[in-house]
């Protein structure tokens, strides 16, 4: 019997480290590939300079300036607008059949396919409100892409703050403005910012959304506002891997695109996981 | 003579009862707590003691489905009065909880917060600071790492910053909701030094478990049962010659 045991156990728990080691090893083969592929062609040149000769040489400086702008305005436009949502659903909650609504509208929003925002962008942010393929356009459309995540990791978050320091709080004579400002959002923020981390990863990388909203083909011109269309890494890449005329040399360059995409979201959210930890050491509890 | 109970007590309530949905938490309960003087308040649990020290700085307006009839005076104003800023009350009635809850932010930031609030200058704050933390017998303790978490302190100093946050506001009364109960012993006999400590200066209802600590403590025992003041007396005169039955049984253990 004990033997029995011990053998179903024994197969239990390496079966186990079988499946772990298989998920790792799928993260490793994907670094492997992107940058085996792709490592080769980043170089100073590559990052600082614009494409040349129908993209088969030169750089893609404009498509990482226009994935930085979309990606921090996206974020600064879904962030605040997430966590006001977030505070109404868990603080006011009312009227019900409001929440409800908005719950719904939430849910069903994260589950839409990213062309359809695509779609959305362009019909609002381009055509109704004359924003035109620009920076400010595809940024709105990435927000809008980025807000359940946010409101959903905002709500937990809030959440999760213990009643007792609400309590406190407003036994102290704290109005519930004060609470909300001075207690539960500052004791949120760490878990807020670990949903903020995850949606830049997605907004970075998005192609769909841009696609007809803020990405050009090419240009080798920079922004010069918000008001501009601009290249995108994610849409570089789509664009090198299917409109090219020369394969053999845009191939590789599609992969270092990748590699570059992969280090600016680390880089954000590295900077971002920084600022998480020193709010979390400032208030430990 | 309800009145002229209320004429000499510092907070009293009138005719209040208390629901919650359909549940009668407190029937007709007319109270007085006497100005400077601990008041305790026992009874076995579910008997609405908390729920009645909660209706003293209107901490149940929090919860929902919660209908409040009957008045609470502060002298001669009925906090549950329309007009009534409750911020304001809660800032004249201070609060500590069971469980101690001091803030995630530092030793300081926790005894500043009421200050802070209400938008007092920085060095007004820093000399209440220390006020409020030597009136809680803290001061000592905590004086040479104020600007560390308050997580950092032990549960009973804890719950002494608590105290020190609330008299911060310079608070006329200060609830105190089995303010021990989370405690080890040593700890418990420091709170209670610190409420006979802090008598002449505020008045002071505590709601206890202990029937010993009220003994030892309070000036003034209110027996709860079942939503009812069973009975009101000089904690002495209580003690010893009970006039209620029911009293008498809890005194002597025979339920709670």
């Amino acid at each position: 019997m004990t033997t029995i045991r011990r053998i179903k156990s024994f197969i239990g728990i390496n079966f186990l480290r079988l499946f772990i080691l298989l998920t790792a090893s799928f993260l490793f083969l994907f670094l492997y590939v992107i940058f085996s592929k792709g490592g080769s062609v980043v170089n100073w040149e590559f990052l600082t300079h614009s494409p040349k000769r129908f993209m088969t040489e030169g750089g893609i400086y404009p498509a990482i300036v226009g994935t930085f702008w979309l990606t921090i305005l996206s974020i600064g436009f879904a962030l605040p607008l997430g966590i006001f949502t977030a505070i109404f659903m868990t603080n006011f909650a009312k009227p019900y059949w409001l929440v409800r609504i908005v719950r719904v509208a939430i849910n069903t929003l994260a589950g839409v396919p990213s062309i359809i925002y695509g779609l959305f962008g362009l019909t609002v942010f381009v055509r109704l409100f004359k924003f035109d393929v620009s920076i400010l356009s595809g940024a709105l459309t990435l927000g809008v892409l980025a807000l359940p995540v946010i409101i959903n990791a905002s709500e937990e978050a809030i959440r999760s703050v213990p009643k007792d320091f609400r309590d406190a709080s407003l036994a102290l004579g704290a109005t519930k403005r004060q609470t909300i400002l001075r207690v539960i959002l500052p004791t949120a923020l760490p878990n807020i910012l670990t949903g903020a981390i995850i949606s830049i990863g997605r907004v970075a990388g998005e192609t769909a959304p841009i696609l007809f909203t803020a990405a050009t083909f090419y240009t080798r011109l920079l922004p010069k506002s918000v008001m501009d269309e601009v290249m995108a890494l994610p849409y570089h890449i789509y664009a090198l891997m299917t409109e090219g005329a020369h394969p053999a040399k845009q191939v590789p360059m599609a992969y270092g695109t990748a590699v570059v995409l992969l280090a600016l979201v680390l880089l954000v959210s590295t900077v971002a996981i920084v600022i998480r930890y020193r709010i979390r050491k400032k208030r430990k509890w | 003579m309800v009145k002229d109970i209320r004429e000499k007590a510092h907070i009293s309530t009138e005719n209040l009862n208390l629901w919650f949905d359909d549940n009668h938490v407190l029937k007709e309960v007319n109270i007085p707590i006497y100005d400077k003087k601990i008041t305790a308040m026992i009874g076995p649990s579910g008997c609405g003691k908390s729920t009645l020290l909660r209706c003293f700085n209107r901490m149940n307006d929090q919860i929902e489905g919660c209908k409040i009839k009957g008045k609470v005076h502060l002298y001669d104003q009925n906090i549950y009065d329309s007009k009534v800023d409750v911020t304001d009350v809660r800032t004249k009635v201070g609060m500590v909880f069971q469980k101690p809850n001091p803030f995630p932010k530092s030793i300081y930031n926790n005894v500043a917060y009421g200050l802070k609030i209400r938008g007092e200058n920085k060095s007004k704050i820093e000399g209440l600071v220390e006020k409020s933390l030597k009136k809680a017998l803290l001061w000592d303790e905590v004086k040479d790492r104020l600007h560390a978490s308050a997580f950092s302190l032990s549960g009973g100093q804890q719950q002494r910053l608590c105290i020190a946050r609330a008299l911060a506001n310079d608070p006329e009364i200060i609830l105190l909701d089995e303010p021990t109960s989370a405690l080890d012993p040593q700890s418990t006999a420091k709170i209670e030094e610190l409420c006979l400590e802090l008598k002449n200066k505020v008045t002071i209802l505590i709601v206890t478990h202990n029937i010993a600590q009220a003994g030892r403590i309070s000036d003034y025992t209110a027996f709860m049962y079942l939503g009812e003041l069973v009975e009101f007396a000089p904690t002495k005169e209580m003690f010893t010659v009970p006039k209620d039955s029911r009293t008498e049984q809890y005194l002597s253990g025979a339920f709670g």
